[in-house]
């Protein structure tokens, strides 16, 4: 068993092989070693980790992808779904959807960040350019004319 | 975290999800603000990714180029071609009688029927990494008769089709040599070192005389072929070419057999077919008020299991949607109907050259079929030859039709609820009335997908035919023009790539209505380039085919095209085309020009 504690003091007990799925987890058991010290985790909260570690728990089976499969994927077709375990572990709100993202980022969870990333893109899919600051409360910074131009220039690219 | 999520994470992150999207949102994202505008314009993967969505390719993954090189060539590759501007030509001359070419992916080969010679010539190629000016020709003669050539440089891959000649045995009787495919590779024009057999033998009786076609895809062969005498029997045979094994195997029996055969996908091809008259034709009606004909293009699905034994119900190519065109009166005589297309034909993952690879291919969506009608022009007064020109895109897509259809009536019951297709029987030709004739409207899932419902918005009819004097290259197809009153001629490339439109053209040069998609094109020509030496266009209006000529109904249709035009000086015939080079054949057949973009 692993523990891990969080940003906000809470310590979490995990299987190994739960653990393991953090690339970031899996190389410092590596150099520590057999040990009971509570592995510290200051940037990621309690309820993001717990998300986390449920997502870890579900695939902890599965085969860790190698460095060939990961290069594989760059140069694959982007299409790949998301499964369907997944998509509904990854049903939350903004909010948490970005914190998943950071902390998958910091743990080295690539499958977790693919997911995560999926899941914005499909959030901007056949959305314009207002309704995208709207959903991420962006705001416009161009000038009227800066955005002409931009649209102008983009315009081949619109409805084929 | 701030109110502004997206934007305010790690910029690899932003990048990863913005390499999710295709490039419609892509750019739109670029538009939302400064920073995902920066992000977006400063990201060599992410401008590689537009660029190459831009043209219709993909990315060769084992290139060993770098993003921002491969980027550099895209970029530089895709504004040669809008404007046309070749870097530098080089003539070549070649040996009276070495026809026809056969131009894909830097390779230009000529050959020679009898005695059996190629003369291959290797193209220079600045994405390949091969840009050396000054190509010199490899020869090789064959002891037989070449009647077909497939070209494929990514797997250094020559088949020849070895004319079937019918010799007496010394008993008198005629020898039945069934034909023979050679593979060879194209380097060095021996037996090609991958492939377990140096000829592949079709099982289809032979016959002495016909139309042949030899195309390949990936790791198959074609072989379809048809007698001289009123199409009466046809044939398709696919191979995988390295292994010998036979992926299909069909035969057509007559009347209407398919008159044109190419693959659309590494599990699919098309035929299409003409409904031929009867052989004899009516004394007392000579075909004035036969019915009228629907030409169609058929799109099967075919497979290879290795666990079926070759002779098993596998080997049969399932029809599953039959695209129709317009109607066209009973008396129109249409000689041929055929297509062509052409690309790189191997996907990125199935090449085993060791050649230096290009970055990127053009994708096999992304190509442009041309349908001839030859149905015989013989002067001015008759109208033109048409040609329609579809999107490869537009027949893959064929499954989208099967939820839109209206229902039809079953004329038989319908097919048993395992079988959603037609399988063709190979014993067709033997077993009299069989589905392969009637396929697609006899109670069988075959989707057949009315005019109406695809053709006016996914096609372009133009009224020029043969006239067109050029090859099909990816979503491109060339075409020279011989200008007789000027001290130039024109050649003029249309590209079918949604993208390729610029909507920056002058609206003005709009033809008047009616005028259809080329009239007029003549002076336009002439005019414009007495100022410039290159110049084009959109063309996004309705081409109308009005009734009565050669179709039953008036034909609309609208599939936009960029148009470049160049002017150039040379007397040219023929205009072919790969990635990166034009080739201009000479109005003598002697020499060739070769413009590298």
């Amino acid at each position: 068993m692993v523990n891990l504690v969080t940003s906000d003091n809470e310590s979490f007990t995990v299987e190994k092989a739960v653990a393991s799925r953090s690339v970031l987890i899996k190389n410092m058991l590596e150099d520590v070693g057999e040990s009971d010290q509570p592995i510290p985790l200051p940037n990621v909260t309690a309820s993001v980790l717990k998300k986390v570690l449920e997502y870890c728990d579900h695939h902890k089976n599965e085969p860790m992808p190698t460095s060939e499969d990961l290069a594989a994927e760059d140069t694959r077709k982007r299409t790949t779904d998301i499964g369907e375990w997944d998509q509904k572990f990854i049903q939350v709100d903004q909010e948490m959807l970005f914190e998943i993202i950071l902390a998958a980022n910091y743990l080295d969870i690539k499958p977790l960040l693919d997911v995560g990333c999926k899941t914005v893109a499909n959030m901007i899919k056949g959305k314009t350019p207002e309704e995208i600051r709207k959903l991420f409360n962006i705001v416009n910074d161009f000038t009227p004319e800066e955005e002409a131009q931009i649209k102008k220039e983009n315009e081949w690219a619109e409805d084929r | 975290m701030g109110d502004d999520c997206l934007t305010e994470l790690p910029e690899e992150i932003v990048i990863q999800i913005l390499l999710e999207l295709h490039v419609t949102a892509l750019l739109r994202c670029s538009a939302v603000c400064k920073k995902l505008h920066s992000i977006i314009t400063s990201s060599s993967p992410i401008q590689y990714r537009i660029e190459l969505e831009r043209l219709g390719y993909v990315d060769e993954p084992r290139s060993e180029l770098g993003v921002s090189e491969r980027l550099a060539r895209i970029r530089k590759h895709r504004r040669a071609w809008e404007d046309l501007s070749w870097k530098r030509t080089e003539d070549y001359s070649i040996t009276y009688g070495d026809m026809p070419s056969y131009m894909t992916c830097g390779v230009l080969a000529f050959f020679r029927s009898v005695p059996g010679k190629m003369t291959i010539f290797k193209l220079p190629s600045a994405i390949r990494g091969a840009d050396v000016p000054g190509i010199s020709p490899i020869a090789c003669t064959f002891d037989f008769v070449i009647e077909a050539v497939t070209i494929d440089p990514e797997q250094d891959l020559l088949a020849l089709l070895e004319r079937r000649t019918s010799k007496l045995t010394p008993d008198g009787e005629q020898a039945q040599s069934s034909h023979c495919i050679h593979i060879r590779s194209l380097s060095t024009c021996k037996p090609h070192p991958s492939a377990v057999a140096a000829v592949l033998q079709s099982p289809i009786k032979p016959i002495p005389t016909g139309e042949f076609l030899l195309e390949h895809m990936g790791d198959s062969i074609g072989l379809f072929s048809h007698d001289d005498h009123h199409m009466a029997t046809a044939s398709l045979v696919i191979f995988q070419w390295a292994t010998g094994l036979i992926k299909t195997c069909v035969s057509f029996p007559q009347p209407n057999v398919p008159d044109y055969f190419s693959f659309l996908s590494p599990t699919e091809f098309l035929l299409t077919r003409f409904p031929h008259g009867p052989l004899i034709p009516d004394a007392h009606d000579e075909g004035r008020h036969s019915p009228s004909k629907t030409p169609t293009i058929e799109i099967y699905t075919f497979s290879y299991d290795t666990s079926l034994p070759p002779s098993g119900s596998s080997l049969l190519p399932i029809h599953t949607a039959t695209f129709m065109l317009p109607a066209m009166p009973g008396g129109v005589l249409v000689e041929g109907f055929k297509c062509e297309a052409d690309f790189s034909r191997v996907p990125p993952t199935a090449a085993m050259s060791q050649e230096s690879r290009p970055p990127f291919y053009i994708s096999p969506e992304n190509r442009t079929f041309r349908f001839f009608f030859y149905w015989g022009q013989i002067d001015d007064s008759d109208p033109p030859d048409p040609a329609f020109f579809v999107r490869a895109s537009t027949l893959l897509d064929y499954d989208k039709y099967r939820h839109t259809q209206t229902p039809r009536v079953l004329l038989s019951p319908p097919a048993s609820p395992s079988s959603t297709s037609t399988r063709i029987s190979p014993d067709a030709v033997l077993a009299g009335p069989t589905l392969i004739n009637r396929s697609g409207n006899n109670g069988s899932q075959c989707v057949a997908i009315p005019w109406r419902a695809w053709g006016p918005q996914n096609t372009r009819l133009l009224d020029e035919g043969i006239g067109l004097y050029g090859e099909c290259y990816g979503s491109k197809v060339g075409q020279w023009k011989t200008m007789p009153h000027a001290d130039y001629n024109i050649i003029r490339v249309l590209d079918f790539n949604p993208y390729s439109l610029r909507s920056d053209q002058d609206e003005a040069r709009m033809p008047a209505e009616g005028d259809g998609a080329y009239g007029g094109e003549e002076e336009r020509g002439a005019h414009d380039l007495k100022r410039k030496d290159v110049d084009s266009r959109d063309v996004t209006w309705t081409s109308v085919s009005p009734k009565g000529c050669l179709f039953v109904e008036d034909v609309h249709t609208s599939l936009p095209y960029r148009e470049t035009i160049r002017r150039v000086e040379y007397d040219g015939t023929w205009v072919s085309m790969d990635e990166e080079n034009i080739v201009l054949l000479h109005k003598l057949y002697c020499a060739f020009r070769v413009c590298t973009l």
